[in-house]
Order: structure tokens, then C-alpha cells, then sequence
């Protein structure tokens, strides 16, 4: 029994990497709606990124950590202006295949920076246990920095998006493109504007594997395993995709402790089948409506 | 079709034919005989190894093309998304790995029950695919990709481990070894008979509710079509095929590992229909021939760079990452400027010519 406490107690962590990571397909899917299948690799080129700037440039730890988020998500709105504003209006199935082709350049380009190995990013603060909780169970250094950083950005995005006026604009522009732009909004600035914003919270969780164990490009399933979060959230909900991670983070553990460390794909894809086939609006969405 | 006065359909006959004019009959025929003629030309001597990379980069082009066209008929005719395509080749070949390898029954059997057991996982993946659509399939068919290898990597692991599962001896039929020239014959005709399926298809009832589903599903209901029966029935030929297909890529490998089949040659065949021109009868020929053609060709143009040269080695070194990006910088800037694909630039070729003297007035 002390083993299963200790899985719960250690998937809350692996829940908030699991949010960072799904927190970029809701905040992207919300505003363009479209899933961004590239999220995998973009959250490695941010872990990469902070290695490099950390181990070779010499950033110093936060300074490193914070301007690889930023490049990210400056990527993010580059991708978003040069590739998908273009495809605006055209089938969303259309849309996806583009971040498809995306995915693809950064999966060749990443071996190229960075080469095949997996990196740990340096860090100047010991990862060990840091919080002890009842019967022996802890929160590591890492894990509990995840946890801090991803509720501020998950309060931060709920904030913004009610009530900063870039974030309710961006929020308008969402829900009714025509009509925002008509009431004077830039809706092409503000729809890449909220890649870079999705982006920079994956980043910030495959930095925190990256510190906790090691990133390399295998790391980019997580983006995809991120998907099964978000759907059973509803995939447009923010406090949704909170909610599914943690369930899925708790459901991932016990996988791994009763199957073995190879079910951790297979047991959240099979969650995610299992959502889509019985409830595919998830927890916290809507039944689509179709018009005829 | 070429914007030309005589291709007007005037009578039922002409309207069945598989052929509108000789020409086509024709230039099928030469083409048909110069890629069976091929490899021809190196059987008696012995190939040298640059010919025998020839060979089997032809080979794979023309195994694939079968695979594209059962996407192609999901995707690009009942417009279901599926991500499912590399699960339904590792379906094929570890039926392969079971009943030929494991159990040592005769291929054309586990060929049948590679069919047969294809065929029923695509009715199970199916019937959620009644549920789901647009995006939702697209997430449910790769979750489904995972799953699938999880379980390949269960049967394969207890039993040969990382090696993966291996044939003995190459296959033996009808008295003829199937060395390497065999196989890319064999696999030459089921591209011919693939591509004669799928056009027939394609304009038969089963294409046209198909394309109406596609189109407007609630539209097609109205108007009488079986709306679950066509789909559950696309996704069945389209599993039924690519299992086939996956059968026979085990007994030409004459090996099967579960690490051969990743998400992304899923992807890849997505991103040969879409480069080819999505639902299009040319869309597979031309999309499977540039996504395995152009990085050979890359491939081979690199290592005969000198190595000495900073450039050289790079290419050498990195080729295969290489051609990921530009193979991503295809599917981008196909998606960009040509989102019909090869196809639509191959018929506005063909009006070109055909409108000769007076090409400059586009349409």
C-alpha cells in the first residue's frame, strides 16, 4: 500500500509537466483550432536549448531556463505567421498535416544542433528530496519547482485570458474571428501571438525532464502523450486539462508499477481511446453540435 | 482531365472505358514494359552494389504504392484521417511473425489470415471512427498506433527479443526462389492490379458514397447512403489491404522487429497522399515515388561527394536527418502553394500540351 501512496504522492509532478505540456494544445487549439502536432518537438528544442544556453553558453540557471522558453515561443510565432496563416479558412484536417511537416523539419533538425545523445540540463541546486511528506514519501527539488512554475502559469493563462485586455481580445478573436477583427482587432497578431504564449509552457515542461533525468529527441511522444490530458479535459478547458492530468499522471504510475515502464505509452493511448470512444467532449467539454 | 474538346463524353461506351483514348492505352503499356524491363537488364551479370540500391529503392517504391492507395482510399476518398497506417502493416507482418514463422504454415495461408485478421481489426477501429471525426480520429487512430505496437512488443519480446522475428530460407513458390529481382516483379504487378482496383472503385457506387461522405456526410444520409455501412466498409478494405501488404513486407525483409514500425511511417504515407494530391488516382504513383525516390537520390549525390570537404562530410554524416527536413520542407511548401499536389501540377502539364500552339491563355 505504501508503494501506491508513494506513485500518488510522485504523479502530482508528473501531472503538472503533463498541464505545461497540454496547457500549448488547448491555449493553441482554443485560439486557431488547430491541434499542433509539432508541440513534442517543440518542447525539445526548448530542453535543448536550456542545456545548451545553461552548459555551453553559461547563462546563468534561471536566466538559461527563461530565455529558452522565450526562444521557443518566439519559434512558435514564427511557425504560426510563415506556415499556418497562410492555411487560415482551409480544412482543419489540412491544418494538422502542416504541423505534421513541421514536426518533421524539427525532427531532422534537432539531431543536427544537438546530435543523438540525451542531455541532462546542469543544475546548480541538488535534486533531492525536498519536501517530506507522511510514511517516507517526498517531493524532489525538480518536482517541486514543476509544481510551483505550473500552477503560476496555469493562474497566470487564467488571468490573462480574463482579464488582461490583450487576453480577453485574444479570447473575442477566438470565439468570433469576423466579428473582432471588424471591431478593430489585429486577429492575425493575436492568433500568433497565442502560439508563442502555448509554446513557452511546453518548453518549460521538457525542461523540467530535462532536469529531473535527461531530454533527448525520444522525449517529443510526450507532447503527443499530452493529448490524452487535454482530451479528457474537453480540449478547449484550461482548468480541465488540469484536472486530466493529474488522472492521467495517476493512471500513468500505476500502469508503469503494475506493467512495467514499457506500458507508459500504451496505457495513456489506451486511456485516451477509451475516453474518445465512450466520451470524446471529455469531462469539462460540450457535445459537438452539428448543423445540417 | 485535359481541358480538350475530344474528351467529351458521348456514349455509354466510351463513359465505361477504362481507356478514353489510345494514347493512354499506349503509354501504360511502354511504361508498364520499361519497369518490368528493368531489372532485367541486370539479371545474368552480377549488379554492382550501386544497382543493387537501385533495385531495392525501386522495390520499395513499388511495394508501397499498394499502401497508398488503401490510405488514399480512406483518406482521400471517404475522408477518414487515419494514423493508423503503420498499426495495420505491423498487423500484417506479425501475422507473418506468428503463423509463418512461429507456426511454419504455408505463406499463401498466412497471407489469407493476415487479410482475414486485418480486415476485423479495421471493422473494431471502425466502429469508433462512427463516433469520432475530423480531429478526433486523427487522436484516436494514433492512440491506437501505440497501442498496437505496445501489444506487437509483447508477443515479440518473450520470444526473440530485439532480434525480431526471422525467416529461414527466402520463399518458395510455384518452384521459383524469390530473390530480389523476383520480389520487385511481384511487387511491380500489385501496384498495376492496386492501381486498376482503385480507379474502379473509385468510379463505382462505392467510390461516388464515399466521395459524398466526404463531402457532406449528412447530405450523403439523406440521399439514401448507408452512412456506417460505407465507412465501417472503407476502413475494412483499407485494413484489408495495407495487411496484405504488411504480410508480404515481412517475407521480402524475411524479418520482423516491432521497431520498424514507427509513427512516422504512418506520417509518411499522410504525407504521400497529400504530396501526390489527396484522392487522386496519380496522387500515390507520383507521392510514393518523390517520398522514398528524392532521398535516394539525395543519399546518393552525398556520398559521392569528395569526404575530405567540410560540406562532404556533413552531408555524409547527417543524410539521414537531412532528408528529414527537406522531406518536411516538401510536405510544407506542397501544402503552401500546392495543396492538390502532384497531380494537379501533372494535369495542368498535360493542358499545357495538349492547348500546345495557344498555351499562354491559362484558364
Amino acid at each position: 500500500m505504501d508503494q501506491v501512496l508513494d506513485i500518488l504522492v510522485s504523479a502530482i509532478p508528473l501531472g503538472f509537466q503533463y498541464m505545461l505540456v497540454g496547457l500549448a494544445w488547448v491555449v493553441i487549439f482554443r485560439s486557431t483550432g488547430v491541434l499542433n502536432f509539432a508541440t513534442g518537438q517543440f518542447l525539445v528544442f526548448g530542453a535543448l536549448a536550456a542545456y545548451t544556453l545553461i552548459n555551453d553558453v553559461g547563462a546563468p540557471f534561471v536566466v538559461g531556463i527563461v530565455l529558452a522558453a522565450l526562444i521557443v515561443g518566439l519559434l512558435g510565432m514564427v511557425s504560426y505567421t510563415a506556415l499556418l496563416r497562410p492555411m487560415a479558412g482551409q480544412a482543419p484536417f489540412a491544418q494538422v498535416i502542416m504541423t505534421f511537416g513541421l514536426s518533421i523539419i524539427l525532427v531532422g533538425l534537432i539531431p543536427i544542433i544537438w546530435g543523438d545523445a540525451a542531455q541532462r540540463i546542469p543544475s546548480p541546486y541538488e535534486n533531492k528530496p525536498l519536501i517530506n511528506l507522511p510514511r517516507g514519501t517526498f517531493w524532489t527539488t525538480v518536482g517541486f519547482a514543476t509544481m510551483v512554475v505550473g500552477g503560476a502559469v496555469l493562474v497566470g493563462i487564467l488571468v490573462f485570458l480574463r482579464k488582461v485586455r490583450v487576453g480577453t481580445q485574444m479570447e473575442a478573436a477566438a470565439e468570433r474571428p469576423l466579428l473582432a477583427a471588424q471591431s478593430g482587432i489585429n486577429i492575425n497578431r493575436l492568433f500568433s501571438l497565442s502560439w508563442g504564449m502555448a509554446l513557452i509552457p511546453a518548453a518549460l515542461g521538457g525542461i523540467s525532464v530535462g532536469l529531473a533525468t535527461a531530454v533527448g529527441a525520444p522525449l517529443a511522444v510526450l507532447g503527443l502523450r499530452a493529448l490524452a490530458p487535454v482530451i479528457i479535459g474537453g480540449l478547449e478547458s484550461i482548468p480541465g486539462v488540469f484536472v486530466g492530468s493529474l488522472i492521467v499522471a495517476i493512471f500513468e504510475s500505476l500502469a508503469i508499477l503494475w506493467l512495467g515502464s514499457d506500458a507508459q505509452d500504451a496505457s495513456v493511448f489506451l486511456l485516451l481511446l477509451v475516453v474518445l470512444i465512450f466520451r470524446p467532449y471529455g469531462i469539462f467539454g460540450r457535445p459537438e453540435v452539428r448543423r445540417v | 482531365m485535359a481541358a480538350k474538346p475530344g474528351y467529351i463524353p458521348t456514349s455509354y461506351k466510351y463513359d465505361l472505358a477504362f481507356y478514353k483514348t489510345r494514347l493512354q492505352r499506349i503509354s501504360v503499356a511502354v511504361l508498364a514494359f520499361l519497369l518490368l524491363l528493368y531489372p532485367v537488364r541486370m539479371f545474368g551479370s552480377k549488379p554492382d552494389a550501386f544497382q543493387v540500391r537501385q533495385l531495392t529503392v525501386a522495390t520499395t517504391i513499388v511495394a508501397a504504392i499498394p499502401t497508398a492507395f488503401a490510405l488514399n482510399l480512406l483518406t482521400g476518398l471517404a475522408g477518414q484521417v487515419s494514423m493508423g497506417t503503420a498499426a495495420f502493416i505491423a498487423v500484417g507482418s506479425f501475422m507473418a511473425a506468428a503463423f509463418g514463422v512461429q507456426m511454419g504454415l504455408p505463406m499463401i495461408i498466412v497471407l489469407v489470415l493476415a487479410v482475414v485478421v486485418s480486415g476485423v481489426v479495421g471493422v473494431v477501429i471502425g466502429l469508433p471512427a462512427l463516433r469520432l471525426r475530423g480531429l478526433y480520429l486523427v487522436v484516436a487512430t494514433m492512440a491506437l498506433h501505440y497501442v498496437v505496437i505496445f501489444l506487437a512488443r509483447k508477443y515479440q519480446d518473450p520470444r526473440v527479443g530485439v532480434a525480431g522475428f526471422r525467416f529461414k530460407k527466402p520463399v518458395e513458390l510455384l518452384g521459383i526462389t524469390f530473390t530480389s529481382k523476383v520480389w520487385y516483379v511481384v511487387m511491380a504487378i500489385f501496384a498495376a492490379l492496386f492501381t486498376v482496383l482503385f480507379v474502379n472503385l473509385k468510379r463505382s457506387r462505392y467510390g461516388r458514397a464515399w466521395e459524398m461522405i466526404r463531402e457532406r456526410e449528412i447530405a450523403a444520409e439523406v440521399l439514401g447512403i448507408d452512412v456506417t455501412r460505407y465507412k465501417l466498409l472503407a476502413f475494412t478494405v483499407s485494413s484489408m489491404i495495407i495487411g496484405f501488404m504488411g504480410a508480404l513486407f515481412a517475407y521480402r525483409l524475411r524479418t520482423v522487429q516491432v521497431e520498424s514500425f514507427h509513427l512516422e511511417l504512418a506520417i509518411d504515407y499522410i504525407a504521400i497522399i497529400i504530396i501526390g494530391g489527396i484522392g487522386t488516382v496519380h496522387g500515390p504513383l507520383f507521392g510514393t515515388a518523390l517520398v522514398f525516390g528524392f532521398p535516394f537520390i539525395i543519399t546518393e549525390f552525398s556520398i559521392r561527394l569528395p569526404k575530405e570537404s567540410g560540406v562532404g562530410r556533413f552531408l555524409s554524416t547527417e543524410i539521414y536527418n537531412i532528408n528529414r527536413v527537406l522531406y518536411g520542407a516538401a510536405i510544407v511548401l506542397f501544402l503552401l502553394f500546392e495543396p492538390r499536389g502532384l497531380a494537379a501540377i501533372w494535369g495542368r502539364v498535360k493542358t499545357w500540351f495538349a492547348l500546345f500552339p495557344f498555351t499562354r491563355e491559362r484558364a
